[in-house]
């Protein structure tokens, strides 16, 4: 898979690129008709035009300290400066004027965010998701129900977000639903711990792109809601299942109908029988890694492996299949950076 | 070694090696699209660079002759600016004036080095201010009316720490 970028994202698309007026006052010399200038010249010190335009050049340096400098600047190199400041920087710019406001929401400066650990307004989840972020750390975050009026779990339209840890995150099942509805774009999800129902189910399966799926910990995930996210994710490489409580009829729908371009499967502690539904998982035939912890019996895994004689079967106790962060990188989300 | 001459805006004329003025991609692109020769004894006029701020940025890319060329802004990579050189550092201790005289400078002659050190030297100028030290730092007007002020306040601070 080919790592996410900014270069597709042009920058100022939100903003106008004009440079202040008074600069252009100050660079392009006025027509010779304007009756103002025409009018003006009579005051230049030499009656010439040449001189008439040296003099305001010399006039605009004499106001040094007390112009705002920011004035002379286009708003691409302002966003040129806004880049390298830390997010928190960023709010306060946002508060500044009404141009450092426009230019700070610009959506190339909010590429990835790290919210994990926060006690996050509902409006504040709304207001990230509408600068465009696409790499979004949620992880153990609160996300604060909202009061009912007339906002109540309005989300933006078409949410950009394409990787998206909400990892033991807490958060409400009408929240979580009414955010996965307007999610489209997903690459990589983790909802690790967080309670699920049907809808979350088949919102997550309207997510096509999908590549890996953490729903480890996960409760609320029936076989219907497990059919729809096997059969609709077709470009599924990852999959992690495991401890979700899944019922004899979620785990058959899931063998049933898992996308054949499966790598990593994790299916531990899902407390029913699978022998019998052994010889599906042979059909999957890019499988490569499977975890059946707590699942089957010694017995049937020695069986399993003779079936499934190219795949490696419980070979990682920590199984990190589709989990976002994993190994020395605290931050990072499936390898991509969260924090600037 | 070859030289061209570079003229202000102010008409001063700086005889620079070739090799210097073409860490420029505007001056490199003029001399190379309109095949302007070594040797020719052509002007090139900068007329948005006054002979103050031509100096400076002269004298910034002499000492960054050798430089590696600059590549592309590499998303991956982590934006820091606390890798300002002590020597740019030194370089960049003067007036908020010419400060921005020389990204405006870097901007307009395209000289990647310079427009990242000087914008990233202001951003460290911003970093950690609240709104208010931000305005009074740079002398910029607060133009949101009350109604507008309350607005991007709520828009702007929604995250606290656990």
């Amino acid at each position: 898979m080919d790592p996410p970028s900014n270069k597709g994202r042009l920058p100022l698309t939100n903003v106008s690129n004009n440079v202040n007026q008074r600069q252009c006052k100050s660079n392009v010399p006025p027509p010779h008709h304007d009756p103002l200038s025409e009018e003006l010249l009579k005051y230049a010190p030499h009656g010439s035009e040449e001189a008439f335009f040296m003099y305001r050049k010399n006039q605009r340096k004499a106001t040094y300290g007390e112009e705002d400098l920011f004035s002379l600047l286009s708003d691409e190199v302002l966003l040129h400066i806004l880049k390298w400041l830390p997010k928190k920087t960023l709010l306060s710019c946002g508060q500044v004027n009404r141009r450092f406001n426009r230019v700070s929401k610009d959506e190339t400066l909010w590429y990835r965010l790290d919210l994990s650990n926060r006690t996050l307004q509902f409006d504040g989840l709304v207001e990230v998701l509408s600068r465009g972020v696409i790499v979004l750390r949620l992880a153990q975050t609160s996300i604060v129900n909202p009061t009912p009026d007339s906002n109540y779990l309005e989300f933006p339209a078409s949410i950009k977000v394409q990787y998206l840890d909400l990892s033991m995150c807490t958060v409400s099942v009408a929240v979580l639903g009414a955010l996965l509805a307007n999610c489209r774009a997903l690459v990589k999800l983790s909802l690790e711990n967080v309670p699920l129902d049907g809808r979350i189910c088949a919102e997550i399966a309207e997510n096509r792109k999908l590549e890996a799926l953490n729903l480890t910990m996960c409760s609320g995930i029936d076989a219907t809601g497990m059919r729809l996210m096997a059969k609709a994710l077709t470009r599924l490489h990852s999959l992690n299942v495991s401890w979700t409580s899944l019922s004899v009829e979620a785990v058959q729908e899931l063998v049933r109908n898992l996308t054949p371009q499966i790598v990593h499967l994790n299916l531990s502690g899902c407390r029913s029988t699978l022998t019998d539904e052994s010889k599906n998982l042979t059909e999957l035939k890019t499988l490569r890694f499977l975890d059946l912890f707590g699942l089957v019996s010694d017995q049937a895994i020695a069986t399993l492996k003779n079936s499934l004689v190219d795949i490696g079967i419980n070979k990682y106790y920590h199984s990190s299949v589709a989990r976002p962060t994993v190994g020395t990188k605290r931050t990072s989300i499936w390898g991509l950076r969260t924090r600037d | 070694m070859p030289t061209i001459k570079l003229q202000s805006s102010d008409g001063e004329i700086f005889d620079t090696d070739v090799q210097i003025a073409k860490c420029s991609g505007t001056i490199k692109t003029m001399l190379e699209d309109l095949g302007m020769d070594e040797g020719d004894d052509e002007v090139v006029p900068l007329p948005n660079v006054n002979s103050a701020i031509l100096r400076k940025v002269l004298q910034w890319a002499t000492f960054h002759k050798d430089d590696p060329i600059p590549v592309e802004d590499d998303d991956s990579k982590e934006k820091r600016t606390d890798d300002i050189s002590s020597w740019d550092a030194d370089f960049l201790k003067v007036d908020q004036g010419t400060l921005f005289e020389l990204i405006l400078a870097a901007n307009y002659l395209d000289i990647k080095g310079l427009l990242d050190v000087t914008c990233k030297t202001v951003a460290n100028m911003i970093k950690g201010k609240t709104p208010e030290e931000i305005r009074k730092t740079f002398n910029i007007k607060n133009d949101f009316t009350p109604a507008e002020e309350e607005q991007v306040r709520k828009e702007n601070e929604w995250c606290e720490e656990k």
